[in-house]
């Protein structure tokens, strides 16, 4: 199997601080509107106590990305290291891709009338640096790594989180490490 | 002419930046890029640092291609902040090139009409100099023109507008500090002063508790020396009545009674008097007053009454009490919600005393922390200027003449109550009282009842909405000047990374306007000086001990990086303290002279009013800085309107449902917002977080009274203001 | 929930009504004398404007119009590519059989003159007869892969509502019901009563089947929590039911009553009916997109 890159983001490290969205959009001066990456915060009916808990989503570049498949422009292409990189050169603005993709990543850039989203900073990753989100996560939650069968295995791995919808769809190439709550007391 | 603020969107700069700005070329890498979009010049960076009032004061490097803010990154060179910016810095190319930043001066008529109209900076400085010299001729003296400016920019020369007053005579001036007083009191009481250990010492403390701080929204850079502090197997304790996303990654969490935090500590103390934990060596060689205090809490407090107060059971009082006396050392964080309370600075106070009695204060990986001041000692050059010969000031209680001060946290009532002579204009900079004073209402009505009001900021927010002129201040980006943190130790250049966009000026190139035209419309009527190069303005500022805290011969080599202030990592270790006695004053005659306990005693907290039952809790939001970047389109992206958090079973009392439209209010005013039913919050508590949201009223303080802490008049002037005893209704709007 | 798409909608619906028509015309041209020329001419030419309008509709859909032509682009994976070069076919399919149409002599009025006409004439009147059967057939052909196509464009795993045969068949049904409505209203007075009955026979299939299918669609969509959403959002919807009385009840009493009276030559009826079978069928289509719910992210910002 050929290499794969993505995102192993930690529940339990992330504190919701959304550095990691907004450093995206400095990176790249991004239009109000598209959100390459955004957090997410857990439902807290999720967890035996009430929580702030969350997780950073940006483009998963998906092993078998639905974006890709169907955007008649070929728009995306997908790298030798699994980057899904989409090109608004090419983009006609068709918004299919926003359709098909269960993350939402794709979103149109309502002045440009062009699709966009995250391509994993790959310029970035080419010069050796890391995505920007990742260098700028404080708590060092956000991580960029090869998704293969042994960060898997690992104990703590996971392939999803609660809210999300299901890898089958995509075989998204992001992994999680679930958050963990401590004792509380509550005057509830 | 009616011009609206609109007409000056998308002028030529904006428009030429934006395109420059977002280039796909960039992302493609494709050969398409014409040569028109080719950039003509290497990328340049500049050291900037955040002025804004917040712990972390980051350094950051700013990217100039062009003369254009292209981005921004964190300071690698910067020890605490470590080369990352949090969400609010990442979004300032945003507050650069916002089309709403305010571009010229311009002139509203009839004030508050919206009527905005461009004038000339000399229009401007003709009509502002020739108010100010009208008043001094009909009052006589110029008390009638009253300053307002607080945090807007911590910088330096920013101190520049305490000068532009200075500099035409005694004037009427809002004295004080909102956020932080009654703990500073506090400490200044016990310790002389504030003076927090270095944060990032706190990787040496064996447990930890934060107590009222989410440093996850307002310190986030603090977290990795916590968590490397947790991974060498501290324990990290979280007190506070908000499930904050601090809390949330605590190993445990004490949803404590709002305003019981003392009763909480005396508990502790009592459990560990009890159980023989003091550090009796170090809390008698260093004190005065200890003993006296043990007897009054083997007297007073029971484990009992500090469960039944805090609402915190028994067991965890005992816990945690254990494991803070005997993990050592111990840190601990007090933050600034917790003592904005009506005992809010006894509070921390007792919190003092309680690290002192366990021998955590003085030492490295300890500490009572809470903040500091000791690396402020700059010249303020640009904020000293004698008044012009002649002058007339306001007599005071000791007999000095001078400049008049009224109380920053009672702003509208002690405006309108001055009548020898009466307050006449208001200036303002770096300071939004429309939107973060008490009692918006009275705000309001204040300055209605205002001859001429002056502001200078970047946004037409709402108190540039009540001004008659508007001065568009520039940047920190577009200025010169000079950073410190009054959390961490490290002091930064601020370059100019751009020029001054639009027409704006920096506070101390207005005074220099102003200046100008005072003199030439009455000669000698101001003695700011008129010249000097903002970056000369800059080099005013340091001073041999400056230097000889960072180690360097001169400011020109804070270009290279910041410095880190060369003190000890644990504030206090040499045990000189600033006290009148030079001992920690557990026991302080100056407090009993202010009215105040002498011992760190319980104080009730103030109670909940029969007729609006539910605490009404407004702390700092993550998207802003008080009412700074919330406005800016991406931070209205991520976060579009604002909410008040309920707890699912008091909003079930009142039929309100996830989504629902809730009518917040009492006696003085009233807000409506969105609810958000979640049980982070308690049952009697209901949380809004304070921001100027773009083109909405919203705004926490309608309901909020100008109810005094207890502390703050010490060491601040005047005392802080009870924030989070804010009691209020709800109902389904 | 999705939007209202307005040039989706138009294209999509006024598409199927033209491939829908010529269809029909080759249904009827099944037999080389059931086709009266006239009708070929007025169903080609009604037809071919449906398709220019359909296909202008589709570029409003897009954000970049003028870069149309790059759809072509994914033909290897793109159902949306595959549908644009399928409509273009269908449509250079079309251009012949316009020309044909000019070429067409015409009509032979039954009866009239019957006598005058050359051994020679008959002749390419056949050879004409059998080269539009052809013409009719690969555009109704290509026309039927291109809506197929495009119903392949919803079938997205991400949209429980849409990721099955449904789309498929609903876009064939529409093309069914609408083709042979219109194809009636443009033939009201040129097809012979039989060639009537049988396309009133034929639309009422097309609505049985189209009621019958959705209920079975219907009761397939709660198995989802996305597909309940969308069952949520029909059923609660004015919209819906209105498209239910529209496109569905509406015509079928109408459909019944026409058959059963044998009343097939009631042009304002049939025109009636069609009027609310296409506006029944335009609800329903808007109603496609804005019941969608995909699959998502369900946590909080
Ligand atoms: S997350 Fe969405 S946009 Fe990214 S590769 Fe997967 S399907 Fe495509
Ligand atoms: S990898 Fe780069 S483009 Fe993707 S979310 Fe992170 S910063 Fe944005
Ligand atoms: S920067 Fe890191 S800690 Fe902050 S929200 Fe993003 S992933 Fe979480």
């Amino acid at each position: 199997m050929s290499k794969q890159l993505g995102f192993l983001h930690n529940s339990e490290k992330c504190v919701g601080c959304r550095g990691c969205e907004m450093a995206c959009k400095n990176e790249y001066q991004i239009d109000a509107t598209p959100q390459w990456r955004k957090v997410f915060q857990l439902h807290e009916e999720d967890f035996s106590l009430p929580t702030r808990m969350f997780f950073s989503m940006a483009c998963n570049h998906c092993a078998n990305p639905e974006c890709l498949r169907v955007c008649p422009v070929e728009a995306y292409t997908k790298r030798d290291d699994g980057i899904v990189v989409h090109d608004p050169n090419r983009c006609i603005g068709c918004r299919l891709c926003t359709m098909a993709c269960p993350y939402d990543r794709p979103q149109i850039n309502p002045a440009k009338k062009k699709v966009e989203k995250c391509n994993l900073c790959y310029q970035r990753i080419d010069n050796g640096e890391q995505p920007a989100c990742v260098a700028a996560c404080i708590p060092g939650a956000l991580e960029l790594v090869e998704i293969n069968d042994t960060l898997d295995q690992k104990t703590g791995v996971l392939k999803t989180l609660p809210g999300l919808p299901s890898p089958k769809l995509t075989t998204p190439s992001i992994r999680f490490i679930g958050p963990k709550q401590g004792k509380q007391i509550r005057r509830d | 002419m009616k011009l609206s603020r609109r007409k000056f969107l998308g002028g030529a700069v904006a428009a030429a930046s934006s395109i420059t700005l977002f280039n796909f070329n960039l992302l493609t890498g494709s050969p398409s890029a014409s040569a028109a979009d080719q950039p003509s010049e290497a990328m340049k960076t500049f050291r900037n640092v955040c002025p804004r009032n917040c712990y972390d004061t980051c350094g950051m490097i700013t990217y100039v291609q062009d003369g254009i803010l292209k981005k921004v990154e964190g300071d690698p060179k910067h020890g605490y902040t470590n080369g990352k910016l949090c969400l609010k810095g990442y979004a300032y190319p945003r507050r650069v090139y916002s089309p709403d930043r305010i571009k010229y001066p311009m002139k509203q008529t009839p004030r508050g009409s919206g009527n905005w109209t461009r004038i000339s900076w000399d229009e401007a400085m003709d009509t502002i100099a020739k108010k100010i010299l009208d008043l001094k001729q009909r009052y006589g003296s110029t008390l009638p023109i009253c300053l307002d400016k607080y945090s807007g920019n911590f910088g330096i020369v920013h101190y520049g507008i305490e000068g532009t007053m200075s500099s035409i005579g005694y004037t009427t001036r809002a004295v004080g500090t909102p956020c932080w007083p009654a703990g500073i009191d506090a400490q200044t009481y016990d310790f002389g002063t504030l003076y927090s250990n270095d944060p990032e010492d706190m990787v040496n403390a064996k447990y930890l508790i934060l107590w009222g701080q989410n440093a996850a929204w307002t310190a986030i850079h603090s977290f990795p020396f916590i968590n490397k502090a947790r991974e060498r197997g501290a324990k990290l304790v979280v007190i506070d009545p908000i499930l904050t996303s601090t809390a949330s990654k605590a190993d445990l969490y004490i949803q404590v009674n709002p305003s019981t935090d003392g009763a909480l500590a005396l508990g502790m103390a009592r459990y560990i008097i009890d159980n023989n934990w003091v550090d009796w060596e170090y809390a008698r060689a260093n004190s005065i007053g200890f003993d006296e205090w043990v007897d009054y809490i083997k007297k007073e407090v029971t484990l009992d009454w500090a469960s039944e107060k805090t609402g915190v059971p028994k067991d965890i009082i005992m816990e945690i009490a254990r494991e803070y006396a005997t993990a050592k050392p111990a840190s601990m964080w007090v933050g600034y919600g917790m003592q904005r309370h009506t005992n809010g600075g006894q509070n921390v106070r007792i919190i003092d005393a309680l690290g002192v009695m366990t021998g955590n204060v003085g030492k490295s990986g300890g500490g009572v922390n809470y903040g500091h001041l000791e690396t402020w000692g700059f010249n303020y050059n640009a904020m000293v200027n004698a008044a012009p010969k002649g002058s007339k000031g306001f007599i005071g209680p000791d007999g000095k003449e001078g400049d008049r001060a009224i109380n920053m946290n009672n702003f509208a009532h002690d405006v309108s109550a001055q009548s020898d002579p009466p307050v006449k204009m208001l200036w303002l900079a770096c300071r939004n009282p429309g939107a973060q004073d008490p009692d918006t209402n009275a705000i309001e009505k204040m300055f209605a009842s205002m001859e001429f009001v002056v502001t200078v900021d970047s946004f037409f927010n709402k108190t540039v909405e009540m001004s008659d002129i508007v001065l568009p201040a520039t940047t920190h980006f577009e200025d010169w000047d000079v950073m410190a943190s009054y959390w961490h130790y490290w002091i930064g250049i601020n370059e100019r990374a751009i020029d001054p966009l639009y027409e704006s000026k920096s506070d101390v190139e207005i005074a220099i306007e102003l200046s100008k035209k005072l003199n030439a419309l009455e000669p000698g009527s101001c003695t700011f000086p008129t010249s000097g190069t903002p970056e000369e303005w800059l080099a005013k500022e340091f001073n041999p001990g400056i230097h000889q805290m960072l180690g360097i011969e001169d400011y020109k080599e804070l270009i290279d990086g910041p410095r880190k202030a060369n003190m000890p990592a644990a504030s206090w270790s040499d045990g000189k303290f600033r006290t009148p006695s030079k001992k920690i004053e557990i026991h302080c005659e100056l407090a009993e002279k202010n009215g105040l306990p002498a011992l760190p005693i319980w104080v009730e907290e103030m109670k909940t009013p029969e007729k609006y039952p539910i605490r009404f809790m407004t702390p700092h939001p993550q998207h802003a800085l008080h009412s700074q970047f919330q406005n800016l389109d991406w931070m209205m992206t991520a976060n579009p309107e604002p909410k008040v958090e309920i707890h699912p079973v008091l909003a079930a009392k009142y039929g309100i449902a996830e989504g629902n439209m809730v009518k917040v209010y009492n006696d003085l005013g009233s807000i409506t917002v969105k609810a958000h039913l979640t049980r982070t919050t308690s049952l009697n508590v209901i949380v809004s977080y304070e921001s100027w949201y773009k083109n909405s009223n919203f705004n926490v303080n309608y309901t909020l009274k100008a109810i005094p802490s207890d502390m703050g008049k010490q060491a601040t002037g005047n005392d802080g203001l009870a924030f989070h005893d804010n009691f209020v209704m709800i109902e389904k709007a | 929930m999705g939007d209202w798409e307005w040039p989706l909608i138009l294209f999509t619906v006024l598409g199927q009504i033209a491939i829908g028509i010529i269809v029909m015309l080759w249904w009827l041209d099944r037999d080389r004398d059931h086709l009266d020329t006239q009708l070929f001419k007025k169903g080609v030419y009604v037809s071919g404007g449906l398709l220019i309008l359909a296909l202008l509709a589709s570029l409003f859909h897009l954000g970049h119009p003028e870069a149309a032509y790059r759809a072509l682009a994914h033909l290897g994976s793109s159902w949306l590519s595959r549908e644009i070069l399928l409509f273009l076919l269908t449509f250079l399919a079309w251009i012949n059989l316009f020309g044909m149409s000019r070429r067409q002599t015409s009509s032979r009025a039954i009866g009239a003159g019957a006598a005058t006409i050359t051994t020679a004439e008959i002749a390419a009147g056949g050879q004409q007869s059998g080269n539009r059967s052809l013409g009719l057939g690969i555009t109704s052909v290509l026309g039927l892969l291109g809506i197929a196509s495009s119903a392949m464009i919803y079938v997205l795993p991400r949209v429980p509502a849409w990721n099955n045969v449904g789309p498929v068949l609903f876009f064939l049904l529409t093309t069914g019901l609408l083709g042979a409505l219109v194809t009636l209203v443009l033939g009201r007075k040129l097809l012979h009563p039989a060639q009537k009955k049988l396309l009133l026979q034929w639309s009422l299939g097309c609505t049985i089947a189209s009621l019958l299918f959705y209920v079975i669609y219907a009761s397939m969509l709660s198995a989802s929590m996305e597909g309940a959403a969308s069952l949520n959002f029909l059923l609660s919807s004015p919209l819906f039911w209105a498209r239910a009385l529209l496109g569905w009840f509406a015509p079928l009493l109408l459909l019944v009553n026409l058959l059963k009276n044998s009343q097939v030559a009631k042009t304002n009826l049939i025109l009636t009916l069609t009027l609310l079978a296409g506006l029944g069928e335009v609800l329903g289509r808007a109603l496609f997109y804005l019941s969608a719910t995909g699959i998502q992210i369900t946590a909080l910002f």
